[in-house]
């Protein structure tokens, strides 16, 4: 028994060990991004489907990186000047929801509510936020669609 | 490069009709309206990151994702996906029919793309070590560059051509990399405009020529302090007679929409509880274009207006302010 424990353990230290590592990109960056991690766990962007043109933090050697090909979602993490960062770092499933840091990247800033897209039940239903209280997806009702149609139809300034 | 044709039934991005010509300057003193024309459905998940808007009417907006979609008058609209991984901090026609340039900020580089997507060169755009590339806009032969720069921990404006770059615009020194103030640019002929993405919300104008910045003075904003850093601006547009910026609550539909006069008075914030966002002017118009969430996010068309009873000539000073 023991030793049949200790063959499928070397088989997975083997496997780790003989795993490449993503390629780096973006060296330009990466040599800013030094010794600071995605703030999110692995296990999270592990529970979501893969899609390609996606992103999330990667790491090769010491070197952070935010590449694509993976979580759903069009902007999981991003890359400046303190390395790579989930989007919403600490919220569990809630990482993988595409959200704006800065608000620069979208001008609306609210992504449609899409169920498979969240790892835990929201706290308000269609309606998903992050942990600091942002937006990031949500449904709107019909009574909604039809509110910000008339209340954006004419604007007085 | 991965091509979409897209209907103009379902994401009717074109033009609906030859710009008007602008009429005589007129500024108005009292209300300007917007009101809401042609409402361009965008595809789902399309994240508006950047648009940009040519003289002939053709628009093009990008994704984070590196995604497409552009169209001009009387053509069918393509949504198109780069393969290349870089992230666009700006992005323009290029030098011949359907081809690109990118300022890519990943790298630091003007990537230029066939119309096929298929990258035809590249070039440094000059940016030191410590230097990171936060948005591009192409004017005349070279770049406007946003840069961050966290070494000496202020936020800066240059021009680049040919590979050298020029500082035209240094903020104030921050005390740390994270506390660096973070402005949006906005391109004129003359000027640029930088937006600061957090409160204060201050506009400043940047002479091109000279160098020369004043701020147009930003009131205290109907707020709540708790809840401050969740308000960002976006990039301001200029009319005929003022600008106009829009700030939105990450944490919900609020939006304060703020008007400066021709002179660069502040006169009016408009409160809008609506996902809405101002995007973009579209040249030799008095129209613009903004972006708002009703289902999906939409694409609209706004025409202005000044009140009728109110018109003032322009003052000759400010009629290339546009």
């Amino acid at each position: 028994m023991n030793r049949v424990l200790l063959r499928l353990a070397l088989l997975v230290l083997a496997l780790i060990i003989l795993t490449p590592p993503p390629p780096a990109h973006a060296q330009g960056l990466a040599a800013l991004a030094v010794a600071t991690g995605p703030g999110g766990g692995a296990g999270d962007a592990a529970a979501l489907v893969e899609k390609a043109g996606c992103w999330d933090c990667t790491v090769a050697g010491q070197v952070y990186n935010c590449t694509g090909g993976h979580t759903v979602g069009y902007w999981n993490c991003s890359l400046d000047y303190t390395g790579c960062n989930r989007s919403s770092p600490g919220c569990g499933g809630h990482a993988a929801i595409p959200v704006d840091l800065d608000g620069a990247a979208q001008y609306v800033s609210r992504g449609a509510f899409s169920p498979q897209l969240t790892g835990t039940g929201p706290a308000v239903p269609g309606e998903e936020r992050n942990c600091d209280g942002v937006v990031v997806a949500r449904r709107q009702s019909p009574d909604n669609i039809a509110s910000v149609r008339t209340r954006t139809a004419v604007l007085s300034l | 490069m991965r091509s979409f044709l897209i209907t103009a039934g379902t994401l009717g991005l074109l033009t609906h009709s030859a710009p008007a010509p602008l009429e005589a300057q007129v500024c108005g003193r009292g209300a300007l309206a917007l009101e809401a024309g042609l409402v361009r459905p965008l595809p789902p998940n399309f994240g508006i990151q950047g648009t940009i808007v040519g003289a002939d009417g053709r628009v093009a907006l990008w994704s984070a994702g590196s995604e497409l979609l552009q169209g001009g008058p009387g053509e069918p609209i393509v949504r198109t996906q780069f393969e290349e991984r870089m992230a666009i901090a700006g992005l323009a026609f290029g030098p011949t029919p359907g081809s690109w340039r990118v300022a890519d900020a990943w790298t630091g580089r003007e990537l230029l793309f066939d119309p096929e997507g298929v990258r035809q060169g590249a070039r440094s755009l000059g940016l030191p070590r410590g230097q990171l590339l936060q948005q591009g806009i192409w004017q005349d032969h070279g770049w406007l560059l946003a840069i961050l720069d966290v070494v000496a921990r202020r936020f800066v404006v240059a021009r680049e051509t040919a590979g050298r770059t020029a500082v035209l615009f240094q903020g104030e020194i921050a005390d740390s990399v994270a506390g660096i103030a973070r402005f949006h640019m906005t391109a004129l002929p003359e000027q640029v405009l930088l937006t600061e993405m957090r409160s204060p919300y201050r506009v400043i104008r940047v002479a091109l020529a000279t160098g020369a910045a004043d701020t147009l003075l930003t009131p205290p904003l109907p707020i709540p302090s708790d809840s401050l850093h969740l308000w960002r601006a976006q990039p301001a547009l200029t009319l005929d007679c003022g600008t106009l910026v829009s700030v939105a609550s990450l944490a919900g539909d609020q939006r304060l929409l703020l008007r400066w006069d021709a002179a660069g008075r502040f006169v009016k914030v408009t409160p809008l509880a609506a996902p809405f966002g101002l995007v973009a002017r579209l040249p030799g118009e008095r129209a613009l274009l903004a972006a708002r969430r009703a289902g999906g996010l939409e694409l609209v068309t706004y025409r202005w207006s000044w009140s009728s009873d109110s018109l003032a000539p322009l003052p000759p000073d400010t009629r290339s302010s546009r």
